[in-house]
């Protein structure tokens, strides 16, 4: 591993960062704010520290895997403290801990917050708060690779590092092409939901913000009241539609485009994603009516948006869900832990996983029936290697036992069961609001700040995958 | 590529841009800071000190009254119209002066409750010629002194809010200055950073490299025909490389032109 290679990708994310806080700056100074300040300055900062390596380092020939695994582990973990800078310069709700928080989750598009009034922030800083979804939705090291030139041997690696082998399934093209199709769909998706969000009632400023937030998959809303403030059904829909749309492999979304074979409509697990999660509106919608919490409309209305809010680990709110019956918290519970597909915004366990796990479950029982018996795990008519069906099992182990362990942690932090238990799932699926004390329209300031970095780590966790940080670590202190 | 000398001279340049943006950030946010609050700070202790000089005066508009209805009317008059004009340029002047809405109700509230106390003034003045001493007595106690406290009660509200609107500002430019001494502390941090990569690619470009040659050139044996060490970069240390093999290989060739 070679220092300064890493060292120079490490400043061309802090370079990409500084575009936004200028941009950020930009939009404060325009509308004579107080936080051009705190943005302005760090962006001169990342600029000046991002520039250092570029005057001295040359762009590689090639990176090692091992050195693209410490350019994503690090950059993500630089482009976090970064981000935590402008919050902590400009104070008030924002200790280091919260700063951190705040940065953190925006990166993750986990959109988990501290603050209890968000409409208090000047508009600057709420763009900046929104452009860490952006930034994270697709992942830094993804729009570094775009800016690399097209012989550079760096590309696959750095892919390679911030994309799991699952992810690559449904791309047949070479890295540079792919992170051009997964930009483009991003960047176009944001542009038809914030056309969509200005016609049907909201401000140009809310409507971008709300559009990264939810192509993302993040939840940061501009309001305190997230999108239950605009109580208006046409915009909930488009979210919606939007938060489902970004949670589905990109690549099948690119291929819909083009008219190709293979697309959102013949691929079998897309259309399993989907009927689980129309499965779990409807439970939700039946269990609030037949209760009298709503009636049959209104029960639609908010288990649709919630249950597709979560799965798709967004975490906007159209209604506070902790007094909803037991059965609908679980539904809502078991769709944080599901996550979204691979290969789109959303992180976590991703439900390929789980889907690859009961295929493989499934031919486990019947090799238990027939030992002689020839069997394959298929997705999409292409059949999964052992290699990846074991992957994937020890994926599934890991996350469980890194929830259970934070879940564990904040209990003896004094912090209830279910808000633990929530709190932990949320953070690592990237999901952002949970149950108890951290429900949908409420916060995580009233977390201790221990909890407060705990979390943090947890939501880098659920990002990087595990795997790819306990391969770093590894490496690190082989090398020690 | 960019020589030796450019590139520290570009780094330093950037180090120095960096401190100059921080000092200049700082600078601009401390002097903007001490400027509203000393504005501010003045502003609501001219208005504390306007409000007792109301106070003080109304105090003497009473006193005239009291005299009027004694008897010395002359003299009791005479007080009442400086205190009122007094009063009535207080007001106004700090009504001008004042910065925020809401300080502009409380003065409109006094002016208001004044010329009712000062209008209640004359009238008894007036009627004082013509009803009995007890009579006199029993209007003041009735209409005149409830006024009076009225206007006593509203400058003391007013009073009562600038002065937690100074505790308030206390609290915000305590905030405000913690932000202007963030810009000089997140450049400490920053220039560590920048000054740690600094060394290192000091170190990794520079010092490494003539270490290498230093080497190279110590442990030199005459049958070598290049220095046997691989350099990297495309600046001067690599041109410094290239000349010494140059070199050796001249050396060699006029050896063996010698032999």
């Amino acid at each position: 591993m070679k220092a300064k290679i890493i060292i120079k990708y490490l400043g061309f994310v802090l370079l990409f960062n500084a575009i936004f806080l200028f941009i950020s700056a930009g939009i404060s100074l325009y509308l004579h704010e107080t936080s051009y300040v705190p943005l302005l300055f760090s962006a001169f900062m990342c600029t000046i520290l991002g520039t250092l390596p570029q005057i001295f380092v040359e762009t590689p020939d090639e990176v090692s895997f091992h050195e693209g695994l410490a350019i994503s582990v690090l950059g993500w973990t630089i482009t976090c403290f970064v981000g935590a800078v402008p919050y902590f310069m400009w104070g008030g709700e924002f200790t280091f801990a919260n700063s951190l928080f705040e940065s953190v989750s925006g990166f993750t598009t986990t959109g988990a917050s501290i603050l209890k009034d968000v409409e208090a922030l000047p508009k600057g800083m709420l763009f900046w708060r929104a452009s860490t979804h952006f930034i994270g939705g697709v992942g830094i090291i993804l729009f570094v690779l775009l800016i690399l030139p097209n012989k550079s041997g760096a590309q696959a690696s750095l892919y390679r590092s911030e994309v799991s082998d699952l992810s690559m399934m449904n791309f047949k093209t070479r890295t540079k092409e792919i992170a051009n199709i997964i930009v483009t769909v991003y960047c176009s998706l944001i542009a038809l939901e914030t056309i969509l969000l200005k016609v049907f009632g909201m401000d140009w400023f809310d409507a971008i913000c709300h559009s990264f937030a939810t192509i993302a998959t993040g939840g940061f809303s501009t309001k305190n009241l997230s999108i239950a403030y605009y109580d208006n059904v046409q915009i909930e829909i488009i979210i919606e539609f939007f938060m489902l749309i970004s949670s589905i492999h990109f690549g099948l979304i690119y291929a819909t485009i083009l008219g190709k074979k293979l697309n959102i409509f013949t691929s079998k697990i897309t259309r399993s994603y989907i009927l689980v999660m129309a499965i779990g509106i409807l439970l939700v919608t039946l269990q609030l009516s037949y209760e009298h919490v709503y009636d049959f409309g209104t029960s639609l209305r908010y288990a649709s948006f919630q249950v597709i809010s979560l799965a798709t680990t967004t975490g906007f709110a159209t209604v506070d869900t902790p007094n909803w019956p037991l059965f609908s918290i679980l539904i809502q519970i078991y769709f944080t832990i599901q996550c979204g597909m691979v290969g789109s915004t959303v992180g976590g366990l991703k439900f390929d996983r789980v889907y690859l796990f009961f295929q493989s479950l499934i031919k486990q029982l019947k090799l238990a029936k027939h030992p002689n018996g020839v069997y394959a795990v298929k997705v999409d008519e292409m059949t999964i290697n052992n290699e990846v069906e074991l992957q994937t099992v020890v994926f599934i182990l890991l996350y469980i036992l890194t929830f259970s362990v934070v879940a564990l942690l904040l209990t003896v932090m004094n912090i209830d069961g279910m808000t633990s238990f929530s709190a932990s799932i949320t953070t690592i699926g990237n999901a952002g609001p949970g149950f108890g004390n951290v429900s949908s329209l409420g916060n995580y300031a009233g977390l201790p700040d221990a909890a407060k970095y705990l979390l943090s780590i947890n939501m880098l966790l659920g990002r990087l995958e595990i795997v790819n940080v306990i391969v770093f670590l590894t490496i690190i202190t082989r090398r020690k | 590529m960019l020589s030796l000398k450019t590139k520290i001279t570009f780094s330093f340049a950037l180090l120095i841009f960096m401190l100059i943006v921080a000092g200049l950030m700082s600078l601009s946010e401390f002097k903007k800071v001490s400027s509203s609050a000393d504005q501010i700070i003045k502003n609501k202790y001219a208005s504390i000190e306007q409000s007792k000089s109301i106070l003080k005066s109304l105090e003497h508009e009473n006193t005239g009254l009291l005299m009027f209805l004694a008897g010395n009317m002359e003299e009791g008059m005479k007080i009442i119209s400086e205190s009122d004009s007094t009063i009535q340029k207080i007001i106004a002047e700090t009504t001008a002066s004042a910065i925020e809405k809401e300080e502009k109700d409380y003065l409109l509230t006094i002016d208001e409750e004044y010329q009712k106390f000062h209008s209640s003034v004359l009238t008894a003045c007036r009627k004082a010629n013509s009803i009995p001493l007890d009579e006199k007595n029993k209007l003041y106690l009735t209409e005149i002194h409830p006024l009076f406290s009225s206007v006593k009660t509203a400058v003391d509200v007013f009073v009562e809010h600038n002065q937690e609107n100074i505790i308030s500002q206390a609290s915000f430019f305590s905030q405000r200055s913690k932000r202007a001494i963030m810009p000089a502390l997140v450049s400490i941090i920053a220039a560590i950073l920048f000054s740690i990569i600094l060394n290192f690619f000091i170190n990794e470009y520079f010092v490494s490299p003539i270490k290498k040659i230093t080497e190279a050139v110590s442990s030199f044996y005459p049958e070598q025909y290049n220095l046997n060490i691989k350099i990297n970069s495309k600046d001067e240390i690599k041109e410094l490389e290239k000349e010494i093999n140059k070199m050796i290989l001249r050396l060699q060739r006029s050896r063996s032109q010698n032999e």
